[in-house]
C-alpha cells in the first residue's frame, strides 16, 4: 500500500467527514425513495473509502505490526467483545427493523437507518482492527507463500465486492443468476482463505498453560464468531453498503474459518503440550548454558553456573559436581545446589569414593532410578535430604579423560527418564568444553606472563651491560654477549678508567630470569661503588661478597672475577672469585696460559672462609700481549653429540689468531662457536671480552 | 635434556643418595625434595655420590648450599663423592672444596662420618 501524504492528524477528521456523507445519502434515499444508480455507486465508493482511509490511519498505531503473539490475542478479544457489546446495545435501545423482500435489505424506519450507519461505522472501526490482529498472527512464522496468498485473497475479495455491487447479489453461494459472477470470484477468495487459515503456527510456541486457557476461550469465541455475521453485520451493513456488506461477510467467513481451526489445532496440542514445553525448556537452557559459558573463561564460575543450570532444568533435588584432579588422582566437590552447609558438610565425608571411582572406571553415566534397589542405597543415609533416585554423568576432556562428574539426586524414584539424562550428559559435555577451553587459556596466559617475564629480564640485563666499550689509547677492547633463551645472568662492567688505568669485572649469576637480572644489578651497583675506593681487584671482591652475602638467598651466588691492567706498569692485577679462568696470549712466548687462581664464588660463605682463600695474582703484559675473559657458557658451550667447546679451544684460537685486531679475532671466535654448536641452541648465557695491548 | 634420577642407601649413621643424570633448574626440584625428605626424618649425615651424574648446574650446586647451613648446625654435614671430572671441575672452579669435603669413594667419605661420631 502506497504511503499517501496525508496528515495522520487529518485522517479521522476526513473519515467523520465522509462517514456524515454516506449518512446523509441514506436519509435522502429513505425519504426520496428515488434510485440514484449513479449516486450508489458514488456512495459505495465513498464507504470503501472510509475502510480505506481508517486502514491507512490504523497503520500508523503500534499495535498494527504487533508481533507478540499474548497481545494480539488479548487485543482480539477485546475488540470482538466491544464489537459485541456496541452493537447489541443499539440494537436493543434502538429496536431496528428491516424488510428482507428485496435484496438487499431496506430499513423500514428512520430509527433503523441510523441504526444501520452506527452498526456499520462500529464494524468498520473495530472489525477491521480485528482483522489486522489476525494478520499478525498469522505473520508470526511466515512461511514462503503467505504475501503471495494474501495478495490474491485481497484481489478476489475486491474483486467479489465490486462485482456484488454491480450485480446487486447475495453470497450465497447459489450460483444463480445475478450471483453467478460475484459467488465465483467469492468461493476462490474462500478457497485462499483457508489455505491462509492454516497458518497458525503461534499456537505451538504458547506455553502450556496458554495453550489450555486459550482452547477453552476458543471455543466459546468460536461460537460467537459463528453468531456475529447474522446477528451484527447481515441486516445493518448490508442496508447501509452492499459493498461494506460483502466486504464484512468475507472478512467475517474468514475470521470464522481461522477462529475453528485455530481452535482447533490448539485442542489437538494439548496432549502434547507438556512435553513441548519441556523441549522447549531444555533448548533454551542448552542455549543459554553454552552462550554463557562460552564467554565465561573463569573456571569456578563457569562449575557454578553449570551446577545451578542443571539444577533448574533437570529439576533436580540436589546437584553437586566434582573435579578430578590429575596429580592427587582425587575428586573433589567444586560446586552445589540446594545443600546448606551442614549437608556440604556430610557430603564431603561420606563415601563418594566408591560412585566416584565407578564412573572414572566406566566412563559411563550412571543411573539408578530407584537407590533402594540399587548398591548405593546406604549412600545418602548421613544426609537429612530425601533421595530416591540419583544420576552421575562424566565430564569428558578432548581426549577422553575423566575432569569431572556432575551428579543430580532426586527425592522421588524414577526421577530420570531418558530425556532427563539426555540432557544431563548435553550440560556435562558443553561443561567438558567450558572448563577444558578455560584450562587451555590459563596455562597460555601463565606461559605469556612467563615470556613477559624473561623479556624483562633480557632487558634488565642489557641495560646493566656497558653500552659501549671504553677507548682508551694503546688499548683494544671489544666484547661479545649471546644472551640464551632464559637470561642466565652474565655479567660484566668496566670501571677506574683513568691515569693508565682500567678496572673491569666479569661475573656468572646462579639461577635464570628475572631474579638472576636482579643479582646482576645489585652487583653491578656495589662493585661500580667500591671501586671508586679500591683499586685492588681482591678489596673489591672481599667487600662485594661481605655486601652480597648477606642479601642474598642461600643458595644463590655469583662466580666473579675482578682485574685491573695498568698501562703505565705494563700490568694486570685479578683475583677470581669462583670463576672461569683468564686466558693470557703472550707475544713474547708466542703461547697461552690460563690462571686458575684461588677463590671461592661470592655468596657462598659470610667472609671467614671467602676471605681467606681469595688468591690476587699480578702478571706482566706486553705489547701485543692478549687477555681473554669469559663466562662457562662459552666453555660450556654444547653441541649436539654433549661436547663442550672447552677452554683450549678458545686458547687455541686465540693463539693462532694473535696477529689479528681484537674485533677480527672475535669474529674468528663467533665462526668458530657456531661451527662447532652447529644449530644447536645455547642453554645459558654466553660472555667474552677481548683486551689486546 | 635428559632426566635426573636419585637413589638411596641407608646405613648405619649415614644415607647415601645416588645421582644420576642432568641436574640442572628443570631438575633441581628432585633433589631439593630429596634432601628435603631425608631432613624430615633428621637425617644429617648425607653423602652424595655423583658417580653417574652428567652434568650439574649453577642451581644444582645451589641445592648444596641452601641445606648446608641448617644441616651442619644440627651436627651433621653433606659430603660428596665419586665426582667425574667433568663435574669435579665444576666445583672446584667455584671454589666448593673449600666448603665441602669431596672423597673418591663412598666408602672413605662414610669412614669419615664414622670418625666424626
Amino acid at each position: 500500500m502506497k504511503r499517501i501524504n496525508i496528515p495522520k492528524s487529518f485522517l479521522p477528521l476526513i473519515i467523520g467527514v465522509l462517514v456524515l456523507i454516506t449518512l446523509l445519502y441514506d436519509v435522502l434515499k429513505f425519504y426520496s425513495s428515488v434510485s440514484f444508480t449513479s449516486w450508489n455507486y458514488i456512495n459505495e465508493t465513498i464507504n470503501i473509502l472510509i475502510v480505506v482511509l481508517y486502514y491507512l490511519y490504523l497503520r500508523t498505531k503500534p499495535f498494527y505490526n504487533e508481533t507478540n503473539v499474548q497481545k494480539n490475542l488479548k487485543n482480539f478479544i477485546k475488540l470482538l467483545a466491544l464489537l459485541y457489546v456496541t452493537v447489541f446495545s443499539f440494537k436493543l435501545i434502538l429496536k431496528p427493523t428491516f424488510t428482507a423482500a428485496i435484496f438487499p435489505q431496506q430499513p423500514e424506519s428512520m430509527i433503523a437507518v441510523v441504526y444501520s450507519n452506527i452498526a456499520t461505522l462500529a464494524a468498520i472501526l473495530l472489525f477491521t482492527p480485528i482483522l489486522i490482529t489476525l494478520k499478525n498472527l498469522i505473520k508470526y512464522k511466515r512461511k514462503k507463500r503467505t504475501g503471495l496468498y494474501f495478495s490474491i485473497t485481497l484481489i478476489f475479495a475486491l474483486a467479489t465486492v465490486i462485482l456484488t455491487v454491480v450485480f446487486v447479489a447475495p453470497l450465497d453461494l447459489s450460483f444463480q443468476d445475478n450471483a453467478l459472477y460475484n459467488n465465483i470470484t467469492f468461493s476462490v477468495t474462500m478457497i485462499f482463505l483457508v489455505i491462509i487459515a492454516t497458518r497458525n503456527s503461534w499456537i505451538t510456541y504458547l506455553s502450556r498453560r496458554e495453550k489450555i486457557y486459550f482452547s477453552i476461550i476458543g471455543m466459546v469465541l468460536v461460537w460467537l464468531i459463528l453468531k456475529l455475521f447474522d446477528i451484527t453485520f447481515k441486516e445493518p451493513v448490508t442496508a447501509h453498503s452492499l459493498a461494506l456488506g460483502a466486504l464484512a461477510n468475507i472478512g467475517w467467513i474468514f475470521l470464522s474459518i481461522y477462529s475453528v481451526m485455530a481452535t482447533l489445532f490448539l485442542l489437538l496440542q494439548l496432549p502434547t503440550a507438556r512435553v513441548f514445553d519441556r523441549k522447549m525448556r531444555e533448548v533454551n537452557s542448552l542455549y543459554d548454558l553454552s552462550r554463557t559459558i562460552s564467554a565465561e573463561y573463569d573456571h569456578d564460575k563457569l562449575v557454578h553456573m553449570v551446577t545451578d543450570m542443571s539444577t533448574e532444568v533437570i529439576e533436580s533435588t540436589f546437584t553437586w559436581l566434582e573435579l578430578y584432579d590429575v596429580v592427587l588422582q582425587s575428586f573433589k566437590i567444586g560446586a552445589y545446589k540446594n545443600l546448606n552447609d551442614e549437608e556440604i558438610f556430610i557430603l564431603r565425608n561420606m563415601k563418594r569414593s566408591i560412585i566416584n571411582d565407578l564412573i572414572l572406571s566406566t566412563k559411563r553415566t550412571y543411573i539408578t532410578n530407584d537407590i533402594h534397589k540399587s548398591e548405593f542405597s546406604n549412600l545418602f543415609d548421613n544426609l537429612d535430604k530425601k533421595v530416591g533416585s540419583f544420576a552421575g554423568v562424566p565430564l569428558l576432556n578432548s581426549k577422553g579423560d575423566i575432569i569431572g562428574i556432575l551428579y543430580s539426586a532426586k527425592s522421588a524414584i524414577l526421577g530420570f527418564d531418558p530425556d532427563d539424562v539426555n540432557l544431563l550428559e548435553a550440560y556435562a559435555s558443553q561443561a567438558a568444553i567450558a572448563l577444558e577451553n578455560a584450562q587451555l587459556l590459563k596455562i597460555s596466559l601463565e606461559r605469556e606472563r612467563m615470556e613477559k617475564e624473561l623479556q624483562i629480564a633480557r632487558e634488565v640485563q642489557r641495560r646493566l651491560l656497558p653500552q659501549k666499550t671504553p677507548e682508551i689509547e694503546n688499548l683494544q677492547i671489544d666484547t661479545l654477549t649471546i644472551t640464551a633463551y632464559e637470561v642466565g645472568g652474565d655479567y660484566y662492567d668496566f670501571f677506574n678508567n683513568n691515569n693508565g688505568n682500567l678496572g673491569m669485572v666479569i661475573g656468572d649469576v646462579s639461577g635464570k630470569g628475572t631474579s638472576a637480572a636482579f643479582y646482576m644489578a645489585e652487583t653491578k651497583g656495589i662493585i661500580q661503588s667500591l671501586a671508586r675506593n679500591y683499586l685492588s681487584p681482591k678489596d673489591i671482591l672481599i667487600n662485594t661478597n661481605k655486601l652480597l652475602y648477606t642479601s642474598m638467598e642461600k643458595k644463590s651466588f655469583i662466580s666473579l672475577l675482578a682485574a685491573n691492567i695498568d698501562l703505565n706498569k705494563k700490568s694486570l692485577t685479578f683475583a677470581r672469585a669462583g670463576h672461569c679462568p683468564i686466558i693470557h696470549f703472550n707475544s713474547k712466548v708466542n703461547d697461552t696460559s690460563m690462571f686458575k687462581t684461588k677463590g671461592i664464588a661470592v655468596g657462598l660463605d659470610s667472609g671467614q672462609i671467602f676471605d681467606s682463600t681469595l688468591e690476587e695474582y699480578r702478571i706482566k703484559v706486553h705489547k701485543n700481549d692478549i687477555i681473554a675473559f669469559y663466562t662457562d657458557g662459552l666453555s660450556e658451550a654444547r653441541a649436539a653429540n654433549g661436547e663442550e667447546f672447552g677452554e683450549e679451544r678458545l686458547c687455541k684460537l686465540i693463539k693462532e689468531n694473535s696477529g689479528l685486531e681484537v674485533k677480527a679475532l672475535k669474529e674468528v671466535i663467533i665462526d668458530n662457536i657456531l661451527g662447532f654448536l652447529d644449530g644447536q641452541n645455547l642453554h645459558d648465557d654466553l660472555t667474552l671480552l677481548l683486551i689486546k695491548l | 635434556m635428559s632426566g635426573f634420577d636419585i637413589s638411596r642407601s641407608d646405613f648405619d649413621n649415614v644415607t647415601a643418595l645416588h645421582l644420576s643424570g642432568f641436574l640442572d633448574a628443570h631438575t633441581v626440584p628432585v633433589f631439593e625434595d630429596a634432601i628435603q625428605g631425608l631432613l624430615k626424618e633428621n637425617i644429617f649425615n648425607i653423602i652424595v655420590n655423583m658417580q653417574n651424574l652428567d652434568y650439574i648446574s649453577s642451581a644444582g650446586l645451589g641445592v648444596f648450599m641452601g641445606f648446608i647451613e641448617e644441616i651442619r648446625e644440627q651436627g651433621g654435614d653433606i659430603k660428596l663423592s665419586n665426582l667425574s671430572s667433568k663435574v669435579y671441575k665444576v666445583f672446584d672452579l667455584l671454589g666448593f672444596p673449600a666448603l665441602f669435603e669431596i672423597f673418591d669413594d663412598e666408602n672413605s667419605a662414610k669412614s669419615k662420618f664414622g670418625h666424626s661420631k
